[in-house]
This record gives C-alpha cells, structure tokens and sequence, in this order.
C-alpha cells in the first residue's frame, strides 16, 4: 500500500508539557483509519500539526510527499470538532467560498447532501441547529475530492441517529482511493468502518495496527481491546 | 488569490459599514430635515426635537470616525482567532496573502468612511457655506492649505508642493500603520494562553508607546533641520517602515506561532 502520510520523529511540546512525544507513523492511501484515544491524549494536537495549525516543535510531517503548507492544505479536507463558518453567512456564500478556494470541490454534490438534509441555499447558518450546522460542515468536507478526509470527532454530541448518518455520509462520499483519518473515542460507533487503528496515550502511539490484525491477536473487538488498554 | 480573498473580506465587512453608512444617511436627512423645518420655531418641543437629532447627527459623526476601526478589529479578530480561524488557515492561501488582504480591506473601508463622512458633513452644513462651485474648489484648497501652511510656520518655512504631497501621504501611512499595528496586537495577543484580549491590548500600547519615544526623538532632532519637507519625508519613511514591520511580526506570528483554541 503506497504511504500518504508520514510523520517522521514528530514532537509538539507547550512549555514543559508534551503533547506529542516523537511519534513516527506512516499512513496508508484509501484506508479508513481511525486515531483513537481518550481526552488529552494528543489526537486534536496531532491533526492540528497535519493542517498546518500548530508547528511542530520538532519532527516533520509529509503528506502526498509535501511538507506540511500550501500544496498540503490544497490535498486535504479537515472537519475540525467546531462550528467554523461563519455563522452571518448563507448556505449559497458558504458553497462559493468552498468552490472558489478549493479546486476539488463538487458544487453539485455538496448541494445533493444538503438537499437530502432539507438545507436550503438560502437559509442563513445562525438560524440552524448545532446538528445540522456540523452536518452542513460534514457535506462541505465530504463534497471535496481530497486525498485525504481528516475529521476531528466527527460523532461526539450527537445523537445515535445523527453518528449513523454521519458515518453513512463518510463512507459513500470519500473520494475513491481517498484515505479517512476519523479521530474519535466513541470506538463502539466508529470499528465497524475503521480499516486501521491507531491507539494514543500521553502524546504517544501505544499500538497501530489494521482492525482485522487486532481483533485476531486480541480475540476482542478494538472498543474491548481500547478499554483494557485505557482503563482508568 | 489576493483578489478571492480581498472578495472574501470586502463582502463580510459590507455587512458591518453599509448598514452604518445607510442609518449615517437617514440620520443626516433626518437632523437636516429638522434644521430646515423647526429652526425658527420657539416652540420647547420643537427645540427637544431639534436637539435630539442633532445629537443624533453628532453621534453619527462620531461613529463613523470611530467605527470603522472598531469594526476592521471585530473582523480580524473572528476571522483569525475564534472558531472560523480553523478555517482561514486551512484554506490553500498563503498566510502573507490573508494578512496582506486585511490591510488592504481596512484602507479601502476607511476611504470609504471618510467619504460618507464628508458626505454627511457636506449634506448638514453645506449650504451654509457653499453658494457656488468656486466656494467649493476654495475649500478644497483651504484643506490642502491649511495644514502644510501650519507646519511650514512652525518650521520657518514657506509651504510648497512637495509639502502639500508629504502631507497627503503622511495622512494616507497613518492608516496604513494603524491597521497594522492593530493588527501586529491581535497577533502577539493571541501568543498567550490566557487572557488574549488584555494581551492584544498591552501589545497595541507598547508598540504606541515605542512609536511615540521614537517621534518623539526624531522631532527633536530634526527640529534642528529646520526643515519641514526633511520632517514630513522622515514621517512618511517612518510610518511605512514601522507599517511594514508590524505587517511582518504579524505574518510571521501567525504562520508560526497560531495558537487557536
């Protein structure tokens, strides 16, 4: 499997405290992956430095064979775990704005999905729910053609009817031979997608391995296997 | 690029002056329609009214000096550093093109303001003093007089056209170094952790503070020039490096050092 990313000796320290401690993975293309750990662990920090948010404060990171920067952000669709449009806005500026930045943005697509979630280009942002404005964020990532989708809790909050909308959503909008890295630690929900896990503590990888691989060695589900491996 | 983004910033910040513009207009008419109508009425309620909307006129006035800069630090403020800041910068644009855009956006809104403002002052008191076109071209040329005509005394001088440009340029960087200071703030505020915004306000008064020890011994030792033209050009100078620099810390915090929440 040709890699897609790879993180090299990658640390992110704030002051004294260590957020990621010299992780090196290499993630594959097409492969729904999940990033999976509890609170604190260095997910949200990871993929902050994936999208050129936060800096690293040693270590690289390439992805499509580019350091993180412009090229990067053209190859990448990020759903962070927050409302970041514009709230004044209206559906219709929020579609040209997607269209006029991102060169692999579906218009017609996007406006399919928010058609099918009765979302009107009319409609200002302010006057929707929280769980429609994350599902109208979701089908603006989901509407771009990248090579890799990274999507930052994308279930946490939300009703069990809404995660399976949200995971059916990913699952038949990623572009082909895309790769999906879905940081969450709602592991239940989210194994029955996942190709890969990747199990992060205290900024470091404690286990990464393809889902089918841990279930045999484990003889457990991964949600199983991730609640031995975090008890408290 | 810088034509999307300028776009962007232009539209969204249309949605804060063009209402503002449009209450400026109606309250004019409104304040002039008053005047016109009740000015020789004696009548108390009349004269409450009057005085109402001409404090309503002087607070238009004031707003629209005041406002434009409140409202060019509100947008910088959201679109780099809350929530949508996630989206910003994870837009294949250049961090230097986003911040370049800013500038460029908060010139042409406090052109426009300036503008309106005229407009406003013009609409109100125009007829009071303008009776023809040559009045107004004599006004025009008492503005464009006045000031380098002040310096120029104060120097010793005799005011001539480079002086009249320096001083229009000088005015032109001064909002060039506003915004960019405003700007440079917001961006070494947001290095703290906590209290962002009192950080962003130390950083302004710092950099005021370190501007103002600047001017003030470059005045004195150009004072001894004697020239007005050597001190306007060095303000000029000044005010577009300092501008520049400011541009620059910004760029570099924000590629560098983003600290969103």
């Amino acid at each position: 499997m040709e890699t897609l990313v790879n993180i090299q000796n990658l640390t992110k320290k704030y002051g004294s405290v260590v957020a990621l401690d010299n992780i090196s993975i290499n993630l594959p293309q097409g492969r729904i992956i999940g990033l999976l750990g509890p609170n604190g662990s260095g997910k949200t920090t990871l993929i902050k430095l994936m999208n050129g948010l936060l800096q690293p404060t040693s270590g690289e990171i390439f992805i499509g064979g580019e350091p993180v920067g412009l090229e990067t952000k053209a190859m990448v669709s990020y759903l962070p775990d927050r409302n970041y449009l514009n709230n004044g806005d209206r559906v219709k500026n929020v579609l040209k704005q997607f269209e006029q930045f991102y060169e692999d943005f579906d218009r017609d697509k996007a406006e399919e999905m928010l058609d099918s979630l009765q979302i009107s280009s009319k409609m200002k942002l302010k006057s929707m729910s929280k769980g429609t404005k994350e599902k109208m964020q979701l089908a603006l990532v989901m509407s771009r053609q990248a090579k890799i989708y990274i999507l930052d809790e994308p279930i946490a909050g939300v009703d069990p009817a809404a995660r399976d909308f949200i995971l059916r959503t990913i699952m038949d909008h990623r572009h082909p031979g895309a790769t999906v890295l879905i940081s969450t630690h709602l592991i239940a929900d989210i194994e029955p997608v996942l190709d890969d896990a990747i199990f992060l503590q205290y900024g470091r990888i404690l286990l990464a391995n393809t889902v089918q691989n841990i279930r045999s060695e484990k003889g457990k589900s991964v949600d199983e296997v991730f609640r031995e491996v975090f008890r408290c | 690029m810088l034509g999307k983004v300028l776009g962007l910033d232009m539209k969204a910040c249309a949605k804060m002056f063009l209402p503002m513009y449009l209450v400026a207009a109606a309250l004019t008419g409104l304040a002039k329609l008053t005047m016109i109508l009740f000015q020789h009425n004696d009548n108390t309620l009349v004269s409450l009214s009057i005085g109402l909307t001409m404090v309503l006129y002087g607070v238009t006035i004031f707003a629209l000096v005041i406002l434009p800069m409140v409202f060019m630090v509100i947008y910088f403020y959201r679109h780099f550093l809350t929530d949508q800041g996630y989206l910003t910068f994870t837009l294949p644009v250049k961090t230097s093109t986003l911040v370049v855009s800013q500038q460029i956006n908060g010139i042409i809104w406090t052109i426009l303001s300036v503008v309106v403002l005229c407009a406003a002052l013009f609409g109100m008191f125009g007829n009071y003093i303008i009776d023809s076109w040559s009045d107004i071209k004599e006004m025009f040329r008492g503005i464009f007089f006045f000031v380098p005509q002040a310096l120029a005394e104060f120097f010793g001088n005799k005011v001539n056209g480079l002086t009249r440009i320096l001083v229009i340029s000088m005015l032109v960087v001064e909002v060039l170094f506003l915004y960019s200071s405003l700007y440079a703030s917001m961006a070494l505020g947001q290095l703290y952790t906590k209290h962002k915004i009192l950080g962003s306000v130390i950083a302004y008064i710092g950099i005021r503070i370190a501007v103002s020890i600047l001017n003030s011994v470059a005045s004195f030792v150009l004072f001894y020039v004697n020239s007005v033209n050597v001190y306007l050009a060095y303000q000029v100078v000044e005010q577009i490096f300092l501008g520049v620099f400011c541009v620059g810390i910004t760029i570099y915090i924000l590629k560098n050092k983003l600290n969103l929440d």
